[in-house]
């Protein structure tokens, strides 16, 4: 084994460990099985320590040196972890991340400073001994109580542990809770499990979107010699390559769980930040998503978290007048439906107030029509958007939803919403489970074949010439629903097409998020499952063209995103209530 | 013969570690456990020539494995593997039977020589 494989092994568990180390305080600050939670963390930082002593990161080794002796103290019962504690152990556990980061880094610089930083934040003065606290008048889990006192840091740190006389910390942790060690996960299944490189798998996925093609071009081959044999043979290999494909599908997916996982401690800091006391309960870990999806998911995900923690949620104060549970539950959770994954954020908290929602929404609204769920997700993503009136640093600078709403569009999803006064708001969103194959539409255009996410397309037609109309000037097709403007191939890529001579022609309606606009194609070839390719550097960019796909015959289509080829094209000023009469109005009051 | 080797430790890159500089040295990794209640299992089941035992792991630590090994198979070979500063820990582990300890980070030659040492003095039994 190479060093350069170690570094790989070292980057990838010490990322696990961070994680769990973070995981491990959050936990241990809420109180739950303290003896089995400092003895994991202790395991973890010892093991972060090993691993970077044999990797030669000294600093590394030194730090996470000073967080096992702080947790070792603490497994001695000489220190007390609460919320105080916590906030600066976290902050201490997200700067070793950092020094990781760096250590690992081809220019790691100079991270004595960052060290520096560490090994103060976890020195005895920071954390100050349990044993100066005025113990016994102030109890955990109390913070209401805790704030009137005065200090918040020291009373909120001062609860009595439970007694910790340590003879043997490690054997003692067995027996303190033995049912609490069982509950969590076995380590022992994962042997039936092996870590394989993620690029490997994406080279495999590319091998599996040749061999189909590949195999597309033999099918045409067998149709030319009309051989039985061999068409037969083709049909069973094609059964074998689309398992293979399902598999490796399968296998790229990541479960969700990394990044809900992460989503804790986003719930915990906005939580204590703004004085609220909620739990973050994830269900669905074991889901896969695709690695694409899931890491650009991960910033929506923080914002409808911190959403539902600042808006959602009430004060402790609040949830207690109305015979609430003090602690809200914000819940993530995840499951498979068909080709989507599920995802949901939902809180039980005061639910979305739809008067200032109404008052938002201006004059584009009808003040006595009651707002449908569809409706008020529309108008809540909306560009600008915020029922706040301060804006803070949380959430309420009305961006935030729009974009969650925008990536989950430019991934193929769709996103609901649902409110209900007095008991919470569900977020919901559809993502497709992977963005490597699509169900495409296959026109051509001159000579050249493209390819239309069929999720695009509303509906192809064949028109007689003469249906066409104009509207201020511009080509429209007329459906019975309105005007709808006509977009020719020719203008949109400049090209010079010889005109057709013939009556009828064929239209493809093409829902391109902002409205439907009518394409003039030539043959419509019908609708195929394709592999999508990056586009070479070069032209990588090109507005309007997400990617590349390879056809059975060899030859390579274009694949459309329409969202942006037919960007202001589909409505202008004068059109906009008669083409597309929903999402425009909206965006119009923002 | 190659000997047969038990490799019992909760990281991945630890156990990773000594397996490659074992193997470097004609040994066979037979098994591996991360944690000490499986490695009990699978010393039963495996019956290796040799155990490299972590000391701080989930589940059950590398001292109380060595006890139920060893209480198992008087004759087991275990050689323990701690980090500097758990010398306590590792006259408990020799007490509870282990025959040697390494410390960590792993020096490849260290490594070779005790577990060569442990292999030939007991290759007898």
């Amino acid at each position: 084994m190479q060093v350069a494989d170690y570094k790989a092994l070292f980057i990838s568990e010490a990322g696990e460990i961070l994680q769990a180390l973070e995981a491990g305080v959050m936990a241990l600050e809420s109180g739950e099985d303290r003896r089995a939670a400092i003895e994991e963390l202790f395991r973890h930082a010892h093991n972060l320590k090993g691993m970077s002593g044999a990797m030669g990161y000294d600093q590394v080794v030194e730090a996470s040196h000073a967080l096992e002796n702080l947790l070792d103290r603490c497994r001695r019962g000489e220190l007390v972890i609460a919320h105080a504690e916590a906030d600066l152990l976290l902050r201490a556990i997200d700067l070793l991340a950092e020094l990781v980061r760096r250590t690992v880094s081809d220019d790691p610089g100079d991270v004595s400073g960052l060290l520096g930083d560490i090994l103060v934040m976890l020195s005895p003065m920071a954390m100050r001994p349990d044993a100066q606290r005025d113990r016994g008048e102030e109890s955990c889990g109390t913070e209401a109580a805790d704030g009137a006192r005065g200090d918040p840091g020291a009373s909120a740190a001062g609860c009595p542990e439970e007694p910790a006389a340590g003879e043997d910390g490690e054997s003692s942790a067995d027996e303190s809770d033995p049912a609490g060690a069982l509950a969590r996960p076995s380590p022992v299944g994962r042997f039936s499990t092996t870590r394989v490189d993620l690029g490997r798998l994406d080279t495999l996925m590319d091998l599996v979107g040749e061999l189909i093609i590949s195999r597309i071009r033999l099918a045409g081959i067998a149709k030319q010699l009309d051989s039985k044999v061999l068409r037969e043979e083709l049909s069973s290999s094609g059964r074998l390559i689309s398992e293979i494909q399902k598999e490796v599908m399968e296998a790229r997916l990541i479960p969700v769980g990394q990044v809900f996982q992460r989503m804790r401690r986003v719930v915990r800091d906005t939580a204590r930040e703004l004085g609220k006391s909620a739990e973050l309960e994830i269900v669905g870990s074991e889901i896969g998503l695709d690695r694409t999806v899931l890491e650009a998911m991960v910033d929506p995900l923080v914002h409808l978290l911190r959403n539902a923690v600042d808006h959602g949620i009430e004060t402790q104060a609040e949830r207690a007048v109305l015979g609430k549970h003090e602690k809200a539950s914000v819940k993530l959770s995840a499951r498979r439906e068909r080709n989507f994954v599920v995802l949901e954020v939902s809180d039980d908290g005061r639910g979305i107030d739809l008067e200032s929602v109404r008052a938002r929404q201006g004059a584009a609204a009808d003040s006595d029509a009651p707002i449908s769920n569809e409706e008020l997700c529309r108008v809540l993503s909306a560009p600008g958007f915020s029922t706040k009136a301060e804006v803070s640093r949380y959430s309420g600078r009305g961006v935030g939803m729009n974009v969650v709403r925008r990536t989950v569009d430019s991934l193929g999803g769709s996103m609901t919403l649902h409110t209900e006064s007095g008991k919470g708001t569900t977020v919901r969103m559809n993502l497709p489970i992977n963005l490597s194959i699509i169900k495409a539409l296959l026109f051509e255009v001159g000579d050249d074949i493209h390819a239309l996410p069929v999720e695009y397309v509303k509906e192809t037609l064949r028109v007689e010439r003469e249906s066409f109309g104009t509207v201020m000037g511009r080509e429209v097709y007329r459906l019975a629903e309105g005007p709808v403007p006509v977009v020719r191939p020719d203008d949109l890529f400049r090209l010079e097409l010889p005109p057709s001579g013939s009556r009828y022609m064929k239209l493809i309606l093409v829902d391109t998020g902002e409205g439907t606009v009518a394409l003039v194609t030539g043959r419509i070839l019908g609708q195929q499952d394709i592999v999508i390719k990056g586009l070479p550097t070069m032209i990588r960019g090109v507005g309007g063209i997400s990617g590349a796909t390879i056809l059975g015959s060899g030859r390579i289509a274009f694949i459309w995103d329409p969202r942006f080829l037919f960007k202001g094209r589909c409505a202008d000023e004068s059109d906009r209530t008669a083409v597309v009469p929903e999402d425009r109005r909206v965006e119009g009051t923002g | 013969m190659k000997a047969r080797v038990l490799v019992v430790d909760d990281a991945i890159f630890m156990r990773k570690m000594i397996s490659d500089i074992l193997e470097g040295h004609g040994m066979e990794i037979v098994g591996e456990a991360d944690n000490g209640q499986l490695a009990v299992e699978k010393y039963k089941e495996l019956k290796p020539d040799l155990v490299t035992m972590d000391i701080i792991m989930p589940e059950m630590n590398g001292i109380d494995s060595v006890r139920q090994i060893i209480e198992a198979d008087s004759q087991a070979r275990i050689v323990m593997c701690s980090a500097l500063g758990q010398q306590a820990l590792v006259q408990d582990a020799l007490a509870a039977g282990a025959k040697d300890f390494l410390i960590k980070p792993f020096n490849p030659s260290r490594v070779i020589e005790v577990v060569t040492k442990i292999l030939v003095q007991n290759a007898a039994v």
